[in-house]
């Protein structure tokens, strides 16, 4: 096996092992559920149902609203009981439809499994199925998967990149999709093979996973027409970000500001492609994830299998409780995830996990001692230290000079800062200045 | 020997480069308006960019050699106004310009509405809307990290102890610092005297509204049928979910909040960000209170 990586990034503490050999577990239905209409990048999807209407487990209740959306389904029967603005993850308002849950029915609901018609699988059909479903990608991004498998005229995408890389520390329910589902991810990679024909198929995994990795070979074995290669990558952060994935798997380059597109590459996650599997063999669409649910603060951590729109709660609930008062929350993984003030939030499509603290992290920040370990540990080769400062000084202009809009926000930077100094915080600030301002 | 050397050496090159330098000086001379330097020095010289320029020499080269008008500096008011026509051998021209000050429109405390959780991250409000998208519960109100505060060159604007800031109508030049700091759009200009205004700038439904925050506008219409009822429709009208104080004519009085339901609509006496005023200066008791009403 080739042992391949991108050039810098950051060794944290994995600490997976506290779930990374439990089984997926289904988490029992809850009494109500509430779901967010915005669960992807881009517009909002419109309601399409209203209150007092029934709705059947994966029924559309939210269309997409331009090309950049996706529609949201009902993940159980039930009666909508109202539309509600409630803060989404991150502080902003959207619009939550909560549904009153139909047990029996919820539980008869079943999807017949249905043969594809592989032949005549085409980048139309594949792109309409994916679009149907409302697949986004599930590693945390939450960009609509049709639009990211409809090249733009005149480009062509030649390599399938699975990203099975899971760098982010704590999460495990990436690792368990591949070990417990790996014949529906090969037989999804399949559907898109034939649709795209790509040159290459290369699923990226991180080495501590060894065994989802062999899982997979074994079934790419069975698949002798496939082109596809199962690579361990070393065990670094940020190996599961998109274009650092491209770098280690093919050893292309992205350019600044640009898509994977650019090099021909397209990305997804293990539990996307899962999540296709399911809208090709039993036409169903995206209702339910997996994440994992563990921290210092849980009693039993445990991979869980919920559908959307779940109330955080239950799933501590079902986890076995808080061990002492949470200290902090995120949703998310802790390099990248997004730190909750309470726990009034769902489940929704880009939740790889929810971790609890019992301590809180949040250290002063001290001065900047110029040490570089920031521009040392950038995957995208910034100037880190030098993009926070201008943004601590206003002068966006010079921020855009040093490429603050090319950061990915892993936070790489952050983690290795002997100054603690909030360094992604600043770094977004400058960015997102930039993008709304226009500058 | 070599100390007389030395000497002399150096008398012979200090003699050359002054003789260089005065004749540089003659040759190469700029001529300055001086008058420039006259007003500059009657200029109050803290730089707060309050008249539309730059710096206070900016404006002072203005004045005296592009013919600006002399009352610009918002600072300084009248008494500089009065000095720099002394300087130029103006006279006055018009009324005296009313006093403004800063009215930050939020009474959304800590205590009316909260952070939902804690909040660790940069103290400084533009950072928190747009690294995180950081609330208060509300989405239009106050964060109350004080980047405001920060902005003021006068120490005029202070947070209460509940996290709202409140302005020291005594300090407030109206310059202007604040209001471009605020990445809400929270503060605004108004004249000292004006006493009613509608202190929200939620455009949620009452209903949310309501429910976020204890002060805010619900837009129940109350003080616009007051206005109305007092024949002066034109004084507090609606825009979306707020009622709005009309800003042209100042007619608003502070009797049309008196039915309000949370007292959005409230004088700047009642407002929360006068009562921290008050409370934060307890010592000096009734003139402090006074002041702030001119």
């Amino acid at each position: 096996m080739v042992k391949t990586s991108f050039p810098k990034g950051v060794h944290p503490p994995e600490e997976k092992d506290r779930t990374s050999n439990i089984p997926i577990t289904d988490l029992p239905l809850p009494e109500k559920i509430l779901i967010p209409l915005s669960q992807h990048l881009g517009k909002p999807a419109k309601a399409t149902k209203g209150r007092g209407d029934t709705v059947t487990v994966g029924e559309r209740i939210g269309e997409a609203d331009g090309f950049i959306s996706a529609h949201v389904h009902s993940p159980v029967s039930g009666k909508i009981k109202k539309l509600v603005q409630l803060p989404l993850p991150g502080g902003r308002m959207g619009e939550y439809m909560e549904i009153e849950v139909d047990k029996e029915a919820t539980e008869a609901f079943s999807f017949p499994e249905k043969e594809f018609d592989l032949e005549n699988a085409t980048q139309e059909t594949v792109a309409q199925a994916l679009k149907e479903a409302g697949i986004v990608g599930m590693g945390g991004a939450t960009f609509p998967a049709n639009v990211k498998f409809t090249p733009p005229k005149g480009k062509t995408l030649d390599s399938l990149i699975i990203n099975g890389a899971e760098c982010e520390p704590y999460l495990t329910c990436d690792h368990r999709m591949m070990l417990e589902h790996a014949a529906e991810i090969m037989a999804a990679i399949r559907i898109l093979h034939k649709a795209y024909a790509f040159e290459q198929i290369l699923v990226g995994i991180e080495e501590n996973k060894s065994d989802a990795a062999q899982a997979l070979k074994e079934e790419a074995d069975k698949y002798q027409d496939l082109p596809i290669q199962v690579i361990t990558t070393k065990v670094k952060y940020p190996q599961g970000a998109e274009k650092m994935l491209i770098q280690a798997l093919t050893g292309r380059i992205v350019p600044m500001g640009k898509l994977p597109l650019e090099v021909g590459a397209v990305v997804s996650n293990v539990q996307t492609v899962y999540a296709m599997y399911e809208a090709f063999y039993r036409e169903k669409p995206l209702i339910e994830r997996v994440l994992t649910v563990t921290g210092d603060g849980i009693a039993e951590p445990k991979n869980i299998r919920a559908p959307l729109g779940t109330p955080i709660a239950k799933l501590y609930e079902f986890c076995g409780g808080m061990k002492s008062e949470p200290r902090k929350m995120i949703a998310g993984g802790p390099m990248m995830g997004i730190a909750l003030p309470t726990i009034d939030y769902s489940v929704m499509k880009g939740s790889s996990g929810y971790l609890l603290f019992d301590r809180p992290s949040v250290p002063e920040e001290g001065p900047c001692i110029m040490c570089g370990r920031c521009v040392q540990a950038c995957p995208m080769n910034l100037v880190p230290l030098r993009i926070a400062a201008l943004a601590k000084a206003e002068q966006y202009a010079d921020a855009k000079e040093y490429d603050a809009t090319s950061c990915v926000e892993c936070g790489a930077c952050a983690y290795g800062c002997p100054a603690k100094i909030r360094l992604v915080a600043w770094i977004r600030y400058a960015k997102n200045f930039i993008n709304i301002r226009g500058l | 020997m070599i100390i007389i050397q030395a000497i002399l050496l150096m008398g012979v090159l200090g003699v050359g480069f002054s003789v260089f330098l005065g004749f540089a000086n003659k040759r190469f001379h700029v001529e300055t308006n001086p008058k420039v330097d006259e007003v500059e020095e009657v200029l109050p010289a803290v730089n707060c960019g309050g008249c539309g320029y730059p710096s206070c020499a900016a404006y002072a080269e203005a004045v005296a050699e592009n013919g600006e008008d002399i009352d610009l500096c918002v600072v300084g008011g009248a008494e500089t106004t009065t000095m720099i026509a002394h300087v130029m051998g103006v006279e006055v021209a018009g009324e005296d310009k009313e006093k403004l000050v800063a009215v930050v429109f939020c009474q959304g405390d800590s205590e009316a509405a909260g952070f939902p959780g804690e909040y660790h991250g940069i103290l400084d409000c533009a950072a928190a809307v747009y690294s995180q998208d950081v609330a208060k519960r509300c989405k239009y109100g106050c964060l109350g990290l004080g980047s405001c505060v920060n902005a003021c060159p006068f120490d005029a604007i202070h947070l209460s102890e509940t996290g709202i800031p409140y302005v020291d109508a005594e300090k407030c030049t109206a310059c202007g610092k604040c209001v471009t700091a605020c990445p809400r759009d929270l503060i605004e200009l108004h004249p000292v005297t004006h006493e009613a205004f509608v202190y929200c700038k939620s455009q949620d439904p009452g209903a949310i509204a309501r429910k976020v925050c204890k002060k805010a506008c619900i837009a129940c219409k109350i003080c616009v049928k007051a206005a109305a009822a007092d024949d002066n429709p034109e004084a507090v009208t609606m825009n979306g979910n707020l009622a709005v104080v009309n800003t042209e004519n100042y007619t608003a009085k502070a009797e049309y909040g008196q039915k309000c339901p949370t007292d959005a609509y409230s004088s700047r006496k009642n407002s929360v960000n006068y009562e921290s005023f008050v409370k934060d200066k307890p010592k000096e008791k009734a003139p402090a209170g006074e002041s702030t009403k001119e």
